[in-house]
């Protein structure tokens, strides 16, 4: 049987974990990742890795959920195993604090982690300014060591990588059976996706060991992840901000911000700034259509615009992905049918 | 000596209607020992009686400090025994050390004093009653069926988040915080009470743990020999302790410290053994890796041995001696077994609480209205 040539465009946690989910389950596939940015210069690389999520307005909350528990079962077995500290994936315990009482107190997501509960009284002393939390075990995956454990694994299941950055996809379609679209923000230009707008995230990394506990606040703009190494902290929600440079004032927000959370942030030296943007979208996209090129119909899944779910969702959207397109391997394309 | 009392009597006529304690003459604390126990005891009594006994010396005698005591190779994991077994003083002293702790989380010394807070699960193989620190603890929880599948072997569980207390770090924070109020340390080993009675101690405060049998033998001390294995493991932010009854004492643990991870343990009563065995390494590591697999790739850094002061219950009360015609006051405060660091606080203030009853019945503490 011909091998049938995969492309997989964008190499972050999200188009690493499609990569994969393909070249291991469709063992007649011969799977290309090409990308201009690999780790450690994604988006992903930056991204905190915790496995938490926030709501999208118009996808049905099961299809969100199935989601979620892949990604967190997917993650949990490797947490659970002596890949752990190689692909940089363990359990991480917090609160998530809320200035204000949220309309939502229990998310889709709370029988997914571990030990969902809501803080008490006495837990909520610590954080004078804040009104409701949560606690609860969840996972951390930070993608600096588990995209490279992507990779790996992704080599071994025969793939190969291109260093290349992807403007066209008719041109890229000329040499490629089916492509998958995980370019992210990228999206915006290389589809012509107007709904993808950057969210810009900065981020400090400090000197913490200390710290073993999470802090989140529910605005998603503050917050604290203790990383393996180093604890990262921040941080914004800039939307439709393109910059990728560092801003010194919303370095001293972040601090200012984060010290007031956890006082003995003090004590700790800042080791990094970096800054990211989000591939903002108001609902994650997954889903197929065709590319004409030369008579043929090119299958094209596209899978982006996780926002800052990311690494909470890439597994369950990979495998969704991965559904899409052993469809299109195996039904007729849509021209061919009468 | 006729004009220093002079003066005293020339500066209670000064201060007029302060009534201040003198006493006739120095009043000289020698504390032996300077592991957790010895030190914090000596902060307690400086800050007790600093300014109401005067003039107050205390002095710590010892034949090791930090980084070489038993409390430094201790994970430093705030966590009594399960059940007190009716010693309700030492719950009370071992809360007391936890909320002194607490009071200190948020402040600008908490990363100097070695102290934060961790979350970790407690294992067991059979349902068990609450343990008696559930209370002190926070967010003390039973473990969710979910939770306990991550850990085969094991059917029931608590979670909950509790404070670190790094040895490595504690101590030199207390050294510095005695050396700053002029108390004074003497590396040398004490061969008995006496000895230090006749150089001029008034009271002696016994910290000398394990090693206490040396000084006046008591046969309800004993070594209980713990080994560990100190891990680069940095992924690790859970501490995990099991609680295996039918395992003779020998749990399993795995409990992250600031740097490294901890992982035991061994609990050899009787055993003065202080090199590391290879057949407990090999014990510990196996069992540690099947409570959690990620350590299989770990790197192992050292492996340490030290020997916890075990007793039927802590022995914290006051012995006069004498020394000829002298008479003189000890002050025990020793055989914490595995929870030194758990339960010193409490101790230490109990043990100055001794103290001051010893000032009292010699007439040294008047009920003092003001200060200068």
């Amino acid at each position: 049987m011909q091998r049938v040539k995969v492309l997989v465009v964008g190499a972050g946690v999200v188009g690493l974990s499609t990569a994969v989910c393909v070249a291991e389950t469709l063992p007649h596939c011969s799977v290309t990742v090409v990308a201009e940015k690999f780790s450690p210069d994604t988006t992903s690389d930056g991204a905190a890795g915790i496995l938490l999520a926030t709501e999208f307005p118009d996808i049905p909350l099961e299809r969100q959920r199935r989601w979620f528990k892949e990604s967190f079962d997917h993650l949990l077995a490797i947490a659970d195993s002596p890949q752990a500290g190689d692909a940089g994936v363990y359990l991480s315990s917090g609160y998530h604090v809320f200035k204000d009482v949220p309309c939502d107190k229990k998310p889709y997501w709370a029988d997914l982690v571990f030990g969902f509960r809501y803080m008490t009284d006495h837990e909520m002393k610590r954080f004078p300014n804040h009104k409701f939390g949560q606690a609860f075990t969840t996972l951390k995956c930070e993608c600096l060591s588990y995209l490279p454990w992507l990779e790996k694994r992704f080599r071994v299941a025969g793939g190969q990588i291109l260093h290349e950055k992807v403007t066209d996809l008719h041109k890229m379609a000329l040499n490629y059976d089916a492509i998958m679209n995980c370019s992210g923000v990228g999206s915006r230009f290389l589809v012509n996706d107007e709904k993808v707008y950057p969210v810009r995230g900065q981020m400090l990394t400090v000197n913490a060991p200390w710290l073993k506990k999470f802090i989140r606040d529910g605005d998603g703009k503050t917050y604290i992840y203790p990383g393996v190494r180093y604890v990262n902290i921040g941080g914004t929600r800039q939307e439709g901000d393109w910059r990728m440079e560092v801003d010194k004032e919303d370095s001293e927000g972040i601090l200012e911000r984060c010290i007031r959370l956890e006082p003995s942030l003090r004590a700790a030296q800042v080791m990094g700034e970096w800054v990211g943007l989000r591939p903002g979208r108001a609902n994650l996209r997954v889903e197929r259509e065709y590319l004409s090129v030369q008579g043929r119909q090119v299958p094209l899944v596209h899978n982006y615009g996780h926002g800052g779910v990311g690494v909470t969702l890439s597994w369950g959207t990979a495998l969704d992905a991965l559904d899409l397109l052993r469809q299109s391997l195996y039904e007729k394309p849509p021209q061919a049918r009468l | 000596m006729a004009l220093f009392h002079c003066m005293i009597r020339i500066g209670s006529a000064r201060y007029g209607s302060a009534r201040f304690a003198f006493p006739l003459r120095d009043m000289k604390v020698c504390i032996i020992g300077a592991g957790v126990i010895g030190l914090s005891t000596a902060q307690s009594i400086y800050q007790h009686f600093h300014g109401r006994v005067t003039p107050l010396t205390i002095e710590v005698y010892a034949d090791v400090f930090t980084p070489l005591t038993t409390s430094d190779g201790a994970a430093g994991l705030w966590q009594p025994y399960l059940y007190d077994k009716g010693n309700v003083q030492e719950t009370k002293w071992n809360k007391e050390t936890f909320d002194y702790l607490q009071s200190f989380l948020s402040s600008p010394d908490s990363v100097k004093m070695g102290i934060f807070l961790q979350s970790g699960y407690e294992l067991c193989t059979e349902t068990l009653p609450d343990p008696s620190y559930k209370d002190a603890v926070l967010g003390f929880r039973q473990l969710t069926k979910r939770e306990l599948d991550m850990f085969p072997g094991y059917s029931y569980g608590w979670f909950n988040t509790t404070i670190m207390i790094e040895g490595k770090t504690y101590l030199p924070w207390l050294m510095d915080w005695l050396k700053q109020r002029n108390v004074k340390f003497h590396q040398r080993k004490i061969g008995s009470f006496k000895e230090l009675a006749d150089s001029g101690a008034d009271v002696i405060i016994n910290c000398s743990g394990v090693r206490s049998g040396d000084l006046q033998p008591d046969p309800e001390l004993k070594p209980g020999r713990g080994q560990i294995i100190k891990v680069d493991a940095p992924w690790i932010k859970h501490w995990i302790c099991t609680h295996d009854f039918s395992s003779g004492g020998n749990m399993s643990y795995i409990i992250p410290g600031s740097r490294l991870v901890t992982v035991g343990g061994v609990f050899q009563v009787g055993n003065w053994n202080l090199q590391n065995s290879s057949v407990d390494h090999k014990r510990i590591w196996e069992d540690a890796c099947k409570l959690d697999p990620s350590l299989q790739h770990a790197r192992i850094v050292e492996d340490w041995t030290g020997l916890r002061p075990v007793r039927s219950k802590v022995r914290l009360e006051t012995e006069t001696m004498r020394s000829g015609p002298r008479a003189f006051e000890v002050i025990h405060n020793y055989g914490h077994g595995g929870f030194g660091l758990t339960i010193h606080r409490g101790c230490a203030e109990e043990a100055a609480r001794l103290f001051g009853q010893i000032l009292e019945q010699k007439g040294l503490l008047a009920h003092s209205k003001s200060r200068l």
